[in-house]
């Protein structure tokens, strides 16, 4: 559960980068998401065609204060997203640094307190550090999106100790992996790992085939739900033989 | 005529108020946000909002993001 919304599908898909409308549009329904982000930005040429596509997909919409570096930047584009999409949900991205857009940890629980004190859902793109996590809560997000490798970068879990750590010390707490997915492996890993969702966009957006990429994510994401709630068996060091023993014959 | 900068273009405007400036730039206000030297306005203010030399506005709408 997100905030007030259960949502059918774990499967939270970003709507930049593709080649087209039609393919954003397509990819979409092929990812089967309830949860689609999006962004404010100055107006261009598009921007008439993207609010018909947006009235079209009706999904719930998760918009993002992507390229905020600063705490005044993130809270202003949350009032602006709030009015524009009507919409108390936000993903807080406050970005501590170009190159790696790793967030800021400071200011994103400055800025999650803020929000959060004014009735924001906020949804904190964050990293797998157990204290910023704390902190979050405290602020009173409801929630936590640790990254699985910087934005955009396709590598996956690159911390997946820190992230079972995550897992196991915020009981109860719905967790979503954003960011640096770009596999559907990858993907079913975190769900196996128990985390409550999947948030990513490049890895669909840019692949050859963006439809059946976001097809292949649904099912890997359904199949790590799936595992996770069934129930994966120990790793052990030695074989351990699944055909029984008794009634082997004796040959010589 | 107010010099202020729109979305980081300098313009000159002889519209005193942000609901007359959007109309001017043929900007929907059901369809954006605009902020003021870094500071939201909500949209029920547009018409009261006031103009002045060097104001910074942005104009935002929807776009996609991840």
């Amino acid at each position: 559960m997100f905030y007030d919304f259960t949502p059918q599908s774990l499967f939270l898909i970003g709507t930049a980068g593709y080649p087209s409308p039609d393919v954003l549009q397509q990819a979409i329904t092929a990812a089967e998401s309830d949860i689609i982000t999006v962004s404010l930005r100055r107006e261009g040429s598009e921007g008439a065609a993207f609010r018909d596509l947006l009235t079209q997909l009706n999904k719930r919409v998760l918009p993002n204060t992507a390229g905020c570096h600063t705490v005044k930047e993130a809270v202003t584009t949350a009032h602006m997203a709030r009015e524009l999409f009507n919409t108390r949900w936000i993903k807080l991205e406050v970005i501590g640094h170009a190159d790696t857009l790793q967030p800021d940890p400071f200011a994103l629980v400055e800025a999650a307190r803020i929000l959060c004190a004014e009735g924001f859902q906020v949804f904190p793109y964050t990293t797998e550090d157990l204290i910023v996590g704390d902190k979050l809560i405290e602020a009173g997000c409801e929630l936590l999106m640790p990254w699985g490798a910087p934005i955009g970068s396709g590598q996956g879990l690159r911390n997946p100790h820190g992230l079972r750590a995550m897992r196991a010390w915020f009981k109860g707490i719905p967790l979503i992996v954003d960011a640096g997915i770009g596999a559907p492996s990858q993907a079913a890993q975190a769900m196996e790992m128990g985390f409550d969702g999947i948030l990513l966009n490049t890895a669909v957006a840019k692949a050859r085939d963006p439809v059946r990429m976001a097809a292949a994510f649904a099912a890997a994401i359904r199949a790590g739900e799936q595992a996770y709630a069934a129930g994966l068996m120990e790793q052990r060091d030695m074989a351990a033989a699944s055909t029984p023993i008794f009634g082997l014959a004796e040959f010589s | 005529m107010i010099t202020l900068i729109l979305n980081g273009r300098t313009i000159t405007t002889r519209s005193s108020t942000l609901a007359a400036l959007l109309h001017e730039q043929q900007l929907d206000p059901a369809c954006v946000a605009s902020a003021i030297d870094g500071e939201f306005v909500p949209r029920t203010h547009y018409e009261t909002q006031p103009l002045g030399d060097g104001m910074r506005l942005e104009v935002l709408s929807p776009m996609q993001g991840g």
